[in-house]
């Protein structure tokens, strides 16, 4: 087979199946963004340093680029923009607007499922309801205007986020294992009520991962932390 | 077809009996335990069932099913002594849930001879039953890799430390190469290598996934072939022992490492909890599922059951 000669150790170290994001976060294109969400928060507790689940496959190294791509994928499909420009380009779905008239319409498919069939894990034998409702709720627009210029998080904005997604403070409650009433106390900024610094901190990463939002610039722009 | 009790009709109308295998790499991951246990749910169920004790030289099912024995054993099937395979299976204490027995003093599944296993995987498809499940013993021998790819489906035990997790990666590797039997010799030979060989000096051999991606653009008829190869079995994952909250994300964690590295599709059928009534119920000789129906585990136990019924179903 000379077309096909011996492969040597470490030949396969770039892993050229995954460039596609989807394929990364084991998502179809159809996925909701409250799919995006979970599949993310899967995928980082899957190839974390410390994860049982990698061992014997993958070395420090090999998770750290992992992780890297983990977050590129979520970066591009968790930003409505962003996930849409990298769909037409993709040839997931057809350029929404015809004045456009960069965006070449043929490199469009109109069967995005058998691109979906092709998804590993999303396809479960256990039902998980988080991902059967498929909550692709319309963005409002001027919203996410203003998501992209905040700098400050008060608690009464992340409710309109959260609300606007369509995600409930028990889904997250359920997800993430906070208390209901630390995430009502983070909403209504109830000092009262909120757990310790170092607690919130990371309560308040996590609920920002779960309403689609960035993490680390929600725990800066939360007053209530602010000195 | 729901007959009350073990003795049915036969006939060419009679539908081939549904096949589960319990496999996985390590010792005392609970494959006998979850065998004996999805046996009871089925019968509870209305299913008639015979769970298959393959862990031959190290059986104990029976002390699972909380019963000393049966009058024959699967060496009087392989040696002749029995020839109709429905008589080997003995009546336990639970309805409709038989049992074939692997208690032997000479056998052992690495050295049954070929003719052997070759009679007994014809044959399971002749067990007058609606479902058949083989509790396979620990390790990788051929013969136990055999059963395991014969079944209809092929769970996996896997428990929350790291000898586990990478026996049970070692038993996957092997049970894709077992599978790939039929592809071309130096292709195979390929195959292996990739996932075989073990990482020296941070080095690594890439995962499957990656030869996958890569023979696909230089010989896509075969990798056609692999891929269908690999995607016709049926793999699940059950974690067992979870003690910590955060064990119970372990399944879907090896699901999605399996799918990244693998780059085929493996089921997550969902966790067991670690339950000290389990010891307590072995001691007593009772089996656990019909000693303690309402207990968490036996609930679990009784959900996994159901979902993989019903995968059969469509
Ligand atoms: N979920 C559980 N909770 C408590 N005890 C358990 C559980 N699962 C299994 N066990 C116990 O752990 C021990 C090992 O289980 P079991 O014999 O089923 O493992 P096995 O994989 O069949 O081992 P072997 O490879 O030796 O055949 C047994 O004593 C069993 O009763
Ligand atoms: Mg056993």
């Amino acid at each position: 087979m000379t077309d096909f000669p011996d492969m040597p150790k470490g030949r396969f170290v770039v892993d050229v199946a995954q460039q596609d994001y989807y394929q990364v976060l084991r998502l179809s294109p159809a996925a909701s963004k409250l799919d995006v969400i979970n599949a993310y928060r899967r995928a980082k507790l899957a190839f974390r340093a410390d994860s049982l689940a990698v061992y014997s496959l993958y070395g420090k190294d090999d998770l750290e680029k992992i992780r890297k791509q983990i977050d590129q994928a979520y970066a591009v499909l968790s930003d409505h923009e962003q996930r849409q420009v990298y769909d037409v380009k993709r040839g997931f779905v057809a350029p929404r607007c015809d004045n456009d008239g960069k965006i070449e319409a043929e490199t469009v498919q109109d069967d995005v499922t058998d691109i979906g069939a092709a998804d590993g894990s999303a396809g479960d034998n256990v039902v998980d309801l988080r991902t059967k409702q498929h909550l692709r709720c319309d963005p409002d627009p001027e919203l996410e205007r203003r998501i992209k210029a905040a700098d400050a998080y008060p608690g009464d904005f992340l409710r309109e986020v959260r609300e606007s997604r369509g995600v409930s403070l028990r889904d997250i409650a359920a997800f993430t294992r906070i208390s209901i009433g630390y995430l009502q106390a983070i909403e209504a900024e109830d000092a009262a009520c909120l757990p310790a610094v170092a607690y919130l901190k990371g309560y308040l990463a996590q609920y920002a991962a779960e309403i689609g939002l960035e993490p680390h610039r929600v725990v800066q722009g939360y007053p209530p932390l602010a000195d | 077809m729901m007959g009350n009790n073990a003795v049915a009709q036969t006939g060419a109308e009679v539908s081939r009996p549904r096949i589960w295998a319990i496999g996985g790499g390590k010792g005392g991951v609970g494959k006998s335990f979850i065998s004996s246990s999805m046996g009871q749910a089925l019968a509870k169920a209305g299913k008639r069932v015979v769970v298959v004790d393959l862990d031959l030289g190290g059986a104990n099912l029976h002390t699972s099913l909380g019963i000393r024995g049966t009058e024959f054993t699967l060496s009087d099937y392989l040696n002749g002594k029995v020839t109709d395979i429905n008589r080997v299976a003995g009546v336990t204490d639970i309805d409709r849930l038989r049992l074939i027995s692997g208690a032997s003093d000479t056998l052992n599944i690495a050295n049954i001879k070929y003719f052997q296993k070759a009679k007994l995987l014809r044959n399971l498809a002749h067990l007058d039953t609606d479902y058949v499940i083989l509790d396979l013993g620990a390790g990788t021998s051929f013969n136990t890799l055999d059963f395991f790819i014969h079944a209809d489906h092929g769970l996996v035990s896997v428990t929350p430390d790291p000898g586990s997790v990478e026996n049970t990666y070692r038993f996957l590797k092997c049970v894709f190469i077992r599978q790939l039997r039929a592809v071309p010799e130096q292709t195979r030979e390929m195959i292996q290598q990739v996932l075989m060989h073990r990482r020296k000096g941070g080095r690594k051999a890439g995962s499957l996934a990656d030869f996958l991606e890569d023979i696909t653009r230089q010989k896509p008829s075969v990798a056609a072939s692999i891929r269908q190869e690999l995607d016709t079995l049926k793999l699940h994952i059950i974690v067992n022992q979870v003690m910590e909250p955060e064990d119970t994300e372990l399944g879907r964690s090896i699901q999605m490492v399996c799918s990244r590295y693998f780059g085929t599709k493996i089921g997550y059928l969902g966790f067991l909890h670690h339950d000290r009534m389990v010891l307590k119920s072995l001691q007593q000789r009772r089996p656990f599922l019909s000693t303690f129906p309402q207990s968490r585990l036996a609930i679990h136990i009784d959900t996994l059951v159901a979902s993989l019924m019903a995968q059969d179903d469509d």
